[in-house]
């Protein structure tokens, strides 16, 4: 028994959530209905604020399974983005549920789900644990996308999700058969060790790397690969959209540095050209199509593409070392932060199907819910880079790093873009506090658990934009595994 | 010698079925042929598997694939309305140059392909069972209970889309 | 040996091919997910290939296989419902309309 505790005690988040999950189905069957709606979203904070504190006191860093499960600090540190993003994503959702009809029991369950497999991943020291965390992470995204069953806007982008996740699926897998024909292992350090003895000169390196590459560059939204996020984000129930524009994004960031990073060795440096071509171009498209937008909720999914290129700037710039590293954790943390907050803000307004509001919908919204419109101009003010934001620290500690890596004119597509972005950003807050509500606008609806989450969350914006030190030293050391 | 000619004569024939038959699954307009052809490569690929001394991974294959999903995905085609265009893809308008970039694309990776060597002397004798077997619950015991975890979400999942209201 | 291991990764990148090539061009839902399954088989294909004839230790391709019945299994089942439950809502708008507010 006592050898059975000590097993399984370093994958203690992982348990706690799957027992959530399985306690809010059961929950669900036996409790009548209205009890039932009050008390699952309780069920399932408490759960995940359990496994997010006892984590760390409970699971000890070290490798687990003969070596095939690693604690690490980059785990802990994904572990509390998962969990977080989670608890957030469960506090915002339980009004809008009940409004549409969604089934709210299988909605925090299939979170819960998703989340267990996002945590895989940072935990896993080898292809097939990702591959399997991966997989546990998306399809659980699939079925929440197409949760609002009656809606054929979310069938439609849980059909399209799922039909290019499937894709992008493939096209990983078959790359990694091809890593592990290279060097006979699944582990990351072994691929890492042939991969660099072989160089760039052989061409099954390439095809391996350019599989893998595209099959994550789907998973993260980046550009060429980006084509489902608008009609799948815009489709999706709005907290689902709010969670999925956030952690498989965080997901793919975090597979992206265990293979394409740590897994590379001293390749990756030549392969940062590809990352940084991938950047630019992310970035500028996300940016130029969520111009003409006029759908705020279709406008973020753009805008969430342009961010996942920002992040990537960080990735080629792994060559600088840990600052880099660090500098992808920070802004997969802030990005989760604000960029959900802002998706949550859509949930004030009470429109038909699973539509967002438009830029008209959201003239004088400052006057009808003013604590809404100001936790939704933090985020925007936030997503667009403007200080004491963590969203102008994140993309601070990007910008150094890229430079030292000599990607100067990465720095300037960066800076070039963050102005472009605030066109669109800031003219939300321009339609939400110089305009006068007029015609016939969507009502209004301000349940107090929305509220206090965003109030949380915008307050954590706010402070960490001002004192972002011991978040920033945390990243530094959670790179630390990563790039030594 | 004899032996060697015979497992040529059987590569070259299941490679045959296997790319005619997918060949087939793409360009036929009859989606219930296409699921069987589906169902047919399945079965050339699980002859592969025996070929290479794989026979756990062949059982597996014919259970899983040629059983279990060839099931669903006929169970998927007699329940849905044969519509093409019905979830019009945003590729999907650009077919002709698609393929023309697949084409040469497929031809180079499978040309890559070819310069992998074996390295092996002889194909390990006695079946794959026994590595199989250590290796899930040794070393991939964690993969393995998170399978478990996306079974149970792949329930749920499929059961909220598709239950009747009630 | 008969066959080399070249000849075995050949055929399975002619199958994924041939599975790219479909996911690309159908326009059928449940055809692209024969597509993509036959994506998966190439892969455990290779996988399997690899595992007998690389020479290496361990028969780690074949274990990896056995985890892409899984993904593959699950993936079909969520696939399938996602496929029925958008049919079951018959559209009453053409689709091709919902994509004119595309931008």
């Amino acid at each position: 028994m006592n050898e059975l505790l000590q097993t399984i005690s370093p994958l203690f988040p992982e348990l706690v959530v799957a027992v959530t999950a399985s306690a809010v189905i059961v929950v669900d069957a036996s409790l009548p209905r209205e009890r039932a709606s009050a008390a699952l979203p309780v069920l399932t904070v408490v759960g995940l604020l359990v496994a997010l504190v006892g984590g760390p006191a409970v699971s000890a860093q070290g490798t687990y399974f003969g070596g095939y499960v690693r604690v690490d600090e980059f785990a802990v540190f994904f572990r509390t983005v998962f969990l977080l993003l989670a608890i957030f994503a469960t506090m915002v959702a339980p009004a809008y549920l009940d409004r549409k009809r969604v089934p709210a029991a299988e909605y925090y369950a299939t979170v819960l789900f998703s989340t267990i497999g996002a945590m895989t991943i940072a935990l896993s020291t080898d292809l097939i644990t990702l591959f399997v965390g991966l997989e546990l992470m998306t399809i659980p995204v699939y079925v929440l996308a197409g949760m609002q069953r009656h809606d054929r806007f979310s069938n439609e982008a849980a059909l399209k999700y799922f039909l290019l996740g499937a894709f992008s699926s493939a096209l990983l897998v078959y790359g990694f058969a091809w890593l592990f024909g290279l060097s006979g292992s699944t582990r990351y350090a072994d691929i890492a060790r042939t991969v660099a003895s072989t160089g760039m000169s052989d061409a099954a390196t390439i095809v391996a790397l350019g599989l893998v590459t595209a099959g994550l560059g789907f998973k993260a939204a980046a550009v060429p690969f980006h084509q489902w996020t608008p009609d799948a984000y815009e489709g999706a129930p709005t907290p689902a959209t709010a969670f999925m524009s956030v952690a498989p994004k965080a997901a793919a960031f975090a597979a992206i540095l265990r293979v394409l990073v740590s897994g590379m060795g001293p390749l990756a440096a030549d392969w940062a050209t590809v990352f940084a071509l991938l950047a630019a171009v992310t970035m500028s498209v996300g940016n130029v199509v969520a111009l003409v937008q006029t759908n705020t909720k279709r406008m973020l999914a753009y805008s969430s593409i342009a961010h996942t290129g920002y992040v990537l700037a960080a990735v080629a710039a792994t060559g600088a070392g840990a600052p880099a590293g660090a500098a992808v954790l920070f802004y997969v943390f802030a990005y989760g932060l604000m960029n959900l907050g802002a998706f949550a803000c859509l949930l004030y307004l009470d429109i038909e199907g699973t539509r967002g509001a438009t830029l008209d919908e959201l003239d004088g919204f400052a006057r009808r819910e003013p604590l809404g419109a100001l936790a939704f101009a933090v985020f925007l003010v936030s997503l667009t880079g403007i200080p004491p934001t963590i969203g102008f620290v994140a993309k601070f500690f990007v910008i150094q790093p890229v430079l030292d890596a000599g990607f100067t004119w990465l720095a300037v597509v960066l800076a070039f873009n963050a102005v472009l972005a605030a066109f669109y950003y800031l003219r939300v807050v321009v339609h939400m506090y110089m305009y006068e509500p007029e015609g016939a606008l969507p009502p209004v609806v301000s349940p107090r658990l929305l509220s206090f989450s965003l109030a949380l969350s915008a307050a954590a914006v706010v402070v960490l934009g001002i004192l972002p030190d011991s978040l920033y030293a945390w990243a530094l050391a959670a790179a630390g595994p990563i790039l030594p | 010698m004899s032996y060697d000619l015979v497992g040529v004569i059987l590569f070259a024939v299941l490679a045959i079925g296997i790319v005619g038959a997918g060949i087939g699954v793409v360009l036929l307009d009859r989606i219930t042929a296409s699921a069987l052809l589906m169902a047919f490569t399945f079965l050339n690929v699980a002859g592969m598997f025996v070929l290479l001394g794989a026979e756990t991974i062949a059982a597996f294959q014919v259970l899983i694939y040629v059983g279990a999903i060839t099931v669903l995905i006929l169970y998927g085609v007699m329940f849905t309305p044969q519509r093409e265009r019905a979830y019009a893809l945003f590729f999907q308008t650009q077919w002709p140059w698609a393929a023309l970039v697949v084409a040469p694309l497929g031809i180079g990776v499978a040309l890559v392909g070819l310069s992998f060597r074996d390295r092996a002397t002889a194909v390990p004798a006695g079946g794959d069972l026994d590595a199989l077997a250590t290796s899930i619950f040794r070393d991939f015991a964690f993969p393995f209970e998170v399978a478990s975890v996306l079974l149970l979400a792949a329930m749920i999942g499929a059961i909220v889309l598709v239950r009747r209201d009630d | 040996m008969a066959v080399p291991l070249g000849a075995f990764i050949a055929v399975s990148a002619v199958l994924f091919s041939i599975g790219i090539a479909g996911v690309l061009v159908r326009r059928n839902a449940v055809v692209i997910l024969m597509c993509v399954e036959l994506m998966l088989n190439a892969a455990n294909l290779a996988l399997v290939a690899f595992s007998r004839r690389g020479g290496f230790p361990d028969e780690r391709g074949s274990v990896f296989v056995v985890f892409v019945f899984v993904v593959a299994a699950s993936e079909v089942a969520v696939g399938l419902a996602i496929v029925l439950s958008a049919y079951r809502n018959r559209p009453t708008v053409d689709v091709d309309e919902i994509h004119a507010m595309k931008g």
